[in-house]
């Protein structure tokens, strides 16, 4: 009998303090901050909650910075983090919100769009909790989150989820997906409620530009592109033809499918006159067959097994012993957002949109993503952001 | 918090109450006993909210 | 990095085989293994030793809404079957039909694939309808052996039946694939087969018996008990689906635990007699815990095997598998992985399997319903062999494990030859999709 208790007690201790130790660790990936400086551009920073209900007070509101020239002209609302876990996303949406100085018109910059999904983890994959990008001041920390919203803030799930307003079914773990939850309804599930809050914002503000920064799999044919739907077709193709030209990488355009519900380059367009983008890098994170998932792989992209298939053709990107850096993939979104821009005021004059003091591609490459962040401990304290 | 997201921490609360029964009335099995306390890792750290 | 992958793989199936050996059940081996594959690979930092706990805790998540979904829909058939349901509506089925054969084995084959439909687990259709329905084909003349085998093949088709299978639905989540449009791809099949197996090994009487002395064996139906009792727990599940798919914008999301005890509230108001559902439920969780420490194993496991870059290995040996070795193989690989890591199988070679068929254009969903018809083949083999060893408990069989594996060859084969073909023209099978939606 003794020896039965004894027993309970030992196994109680061993697995009370793993839990103890993972619970706590994944406690604080929830609740970490990464502070965001607001750069010379900033004019005004709003609440998504200020554009749609049931988002205000729960850790789904988040910031909405408004970078707005004296002149009037086109404006531009940059998605990122719709899936935090493609954090290339992310890191674009920060060098435009801490450097970036708009002449005319007006920029909006979402960082942190499912802010619910960064805070999340992905159960089964093995992610690391956070990646870090060297500076001149120091390390700069991030958190990598889940490409679905945490079940701590929207449960349970439906067996199937109804998309809204087309009634496509879709997979039950897609209503926590806030790439598959647009346009979004005001009494929905709080993912629906936050894509409604973004699509209100978007007819409010009358923005003109939508773009939407992910990132995908080598392995998968949709990646390195810009998605756009026809009507976004023209200014999508002379950007790809551009930066081709230009500044020599490839980012081929993919038209956006009619019959494919719920995504951002889909609904955007059709419940607002916005013109939607989605941009798409390649991420070798994502891909399946890699080795170990390290914030090495994350940042350096370089794997032993996908470089054997890149050999055999497996891959829809180039990929050598280089793998695809970081710096590259956020450089890419980087000159593709300014390139966008550029297109638009060559069509649209009148709605100009100027944007100067960000990098493209060739710089970011040069300097490293590191060089355009600023070092919170000096800034002001009134340009320092939480979300 | 919604009044179903409540529902789904009850049952969780309740099947962690069942677990640990279970666990204490355990008499036999080493093995056994592991498997319920396996099983209440992910409810205790959803009932705390952590994950 | 390679040759340590390689390494961390051999220390994971050393430490599974070993604790086999040392007669530990296989969901503590899946624990163990994982644990030795996190710890040998920390020396590489591949999960940094830190990272451990948190990659052990992390991965216990992975599956912890389908253990919900376990708890509640067996908690409700355990309901069902302790108010005398299952007996009542078994016995009426021998009653009625015993001299319509054909009949009275759809009947029971319907019967037994209820419960595995609702939960995705086929060990609950035999631990909730198992015995009475084993008894009932007793009646109807047929030997235990075969009684074994047929339970066996349907409680693993019922795991495969929509709308709730668990092979599935890993798939989906590991794929980015919607879980959807599963109704037909996996309905038609699982109906056909199954059809196909109870005529195959119950069509022929071989044993003599009346109807007389089959209704005084069969267990009590406590008194009171009436069809709308049984049925009307099962039309308010069923009534829900309905409802949230019909109404979606104006319902709010319930989600299938919750479905399952608001039908559990039902058929407790409606039992005849008085149960105790406290003591029931603790004594459901008890029978489940080796599924449910399984669901846990499995998604630590596959959490250990991403980060230490063992399942991206396996994937790169499944992508660069010649096509048409890879689809022979598929016949033994997927039952064996089942054998051996339950549900965990799914994970480890499914996920890749499917990212490559879906990448060399195949249509995803008919090749995943398809696979998912191979699974649960793989519950009768050792290890684990968690099916088949039910079987032969509740048909009473008590001759050796193997004369009743042999027992089930000729569905077993028509049943890989069906799910292998659906993965190979899932293509032209798309039109099962379509029609689902
Ligand atoms: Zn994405």
């Amino acid at each position: 009998m003794s020896r039965i208790i004894a027993y309970k007690i030992l196994l109680v201790l061993f697995i009370g303090t793993i839990t103890l130790i993972g619970g706590l660790q994944l406690y604080h990936h929830r609740h970490f901050q990464t502070p965001i400086v607001a750069g010379p551009g900033v004019t005004e920073v709003k609440k998504l909650s200020d554009y749609g209900p049931g988002l205000d007070g729960t850790i789904t509101d988040t910031n909405v910075f408004f970078l707005k020239a004296e002149q009037e002209g086109g404006k531009m609302l940059i998605i990122a983090n719709t899936h935090s876990n493609e954090p290339a996303a992310l890191l674009s949406s920060l060098i435009f919100l801490e450097n970036a100085v708009v002449e005319k018109g007006t920029l909006i910059i979402i960082p942190q769009f499912n802010n619910s999904g960064g805070r999340n983890t992905r159960s089964g994959d093995g992610y690391p909790l956070y990646f870090e990008i060297k500076t001149h001041w120091g390390k700069k920390r991030f958190r990598m989150g889940n490409r679905v919203a945490s079940p701590l803030d929207q449960w349970p799930d439906p067996d199937v989820y109804v998309h809204y307003p087309d009634r496509q079914l879709l997979s039950y773990l897609d209503i926590r997906n806030t790439n598959r939850t647009w346009p979004g309804r005001p009494d929905g599930a709080l993912m629906e409620k936050l894509t409604y809050a973004a699509m209100e914002l978007i007819r409010k503000e009358n923005v003109d530009l939508v773009i939407d920064i992910h990132g995908a799999e080598t392995m998968f044919p949709v990646t390195n592109c810009i998605v756009a739907p026809e009507k976004s077709m023209r200014i999508a193709t002379m950007t790809s033809l551009t930066l081709k030209a230009m500044e020599g990488f490839d980012n081929h355009v993919e038209p956006s499918p009619s019959g494919f519900r719920g995504l951002s380059h889909r609904e955007i367009g059709d419940f607002s006159d916005a013109l939607p983008f989605l941009l798409e890098a390649p991420l070798p994170f994502l891909d399946q067959p890699t080795g170990p998932k390290t914030e090495d792989l994350l940042l350096n992209g370089k794997d032993p097994f996908l470089l054997k298939l890149s050999k055999k053709g497996k891959l829809f990107v180039p990929y050598d012993e280089n793998g695809w850096p970081m710096s590259k993939r956020v450089g890419q979104h980087c000159s593709a957002v300014l390139e966008i821009a550029k297109q638009f005021t060559r069509k649209n004059p009148e709605k100009a949109l100027l944007i100067s003091n960000t990098p493209r591609y060739k710089q970011v490459v040069k300097n490293g993503i590191g060089s355009y962040f600023k070092d919170p401990s000096k800034a002001k304290k009134e340009n320092i952001f939480h979300n | 918090m919604p009044f179903i997201m409540i529902i789904y921490y009850l049952i969780s609360a309740y099947l962690l109450a069942l677990l640990i029964w279970n666990f204490i009335r355990e008499e036999k099995s080493v093995d056994q006993m592991l498997q319920y306390i396996l099983i209440m890792i992910p409810l205790i750290l959803r009932l705390f909210r952590a994950k | 990095m390679q040759t340590q992958i390689v390494f961390t793989f051999l220390v994971m199936i050393s430490a599974y085989s070993f604790a086999k050996w040392r007669k530990v059940s296989v969901e503590i081996s899946m624990f163990l293994a994982a644990l030795a594959g996190g710890i040998f690979g920390a020396f590489t930092k591949t999960p940094p030793i830190n990272q451990l706990a948190r990659h052990l805790v992390e991965g216990s998540f992975a599956y912890l809404d389908v253990i919900l979904i376990f708890v509640t829909a067996t908690i409700f058939m355990a309901i069902i079957s302790e108010s005398g349901g299952v007996n009542y509506v078994v016995k009426n089925t021998i009653k009625y039909f015993y001299n319509k054969r054909l009949i009275a084995l759809l009947l029971l084959m319907f019967i037994t694939l209820i419960p595995g439909a609702l939960t995705g687990a086929g060990s609950v259709s035999l631990l909730v309808v198992g015995a009475p329905v084993a008894l009932a084909l007793g009646y109807l003349g047929i030997k235990r052996r075969k009684v074994a085998a047929i339970l066996f093949i349907i409680a693993g088709l019922s795991a495969a039946a929509p709308p709730v299978n668990i092979w599935a639905m890993i798939l989906s989540a590991g794929t980015a694939i919607p879980y959807v449009g599963f109704e037909l791809p996996l309905g038609i099949p699982v109906l056909l087969l199954g059809t196909f197996t109870v005529l195959t090994l119950g069509w022929k009487k071989q044993e003599k018996s009346t109807l007389e002395s089959a209704l005084k064996q069969m267990p009590q139906v406590p008194k009171g008990m009436k069809w709308w009792r049984v049925l009307i727990p099962f039309l308010v599940f069923f009534g829900l689906v309905i409802a949230l798919r019909v109404w979606p914008f104006t319902l709010p999301v319930i989600g299938l635990p919750f479905q399952f005890v608001i039908s559990a509230v039902f058929a407790l108001i409606l039992s005849p007699k008085k149960i105790n559902i406290v003591k029931l439920s603790r004594d459901t969780v008890k029978k489940l815990t080796p599924l449910l420490s399984t669901m846990v194993a499995v998604g630590m496991l596959q959490q250990i095997m991403t980060a230490t870059g063992v399942r991206g290995l396996i994937s790169y040996a499944v992508i660069s598998t010649p096509l048409i070795l890879l689809f022979v193989s598929l016949a033994v690989i997927i039952p064996v992985s089942e054998g051996v890591f339950t549900y965990g199988g799914a994970a480890i070679i499914g996920i890749p399997l499917v990212w490559f068929l879906d990448s060399i254009g195949l249509h995803a969903t008919v090749a995943i319903a398809g696979l998912s018809l191979l699974w649960p083949l793989g519950d009768g083999l050792p290890p684990t062999a968690l099916i088949g060893r039910l079987s032969v408990m509740v048909s009473e069989y008590k001759r050796s494990y193997w004369s009743f594996l042999k027992s089930t060859w000729i569905p077993w084969v028509v049943i890989t030859v069906v799910g292998l073909l659906m993965v190979i023209f899932s293509t032209q099978l798309d039109f099962l999709v379509k029609w689902s939606l």
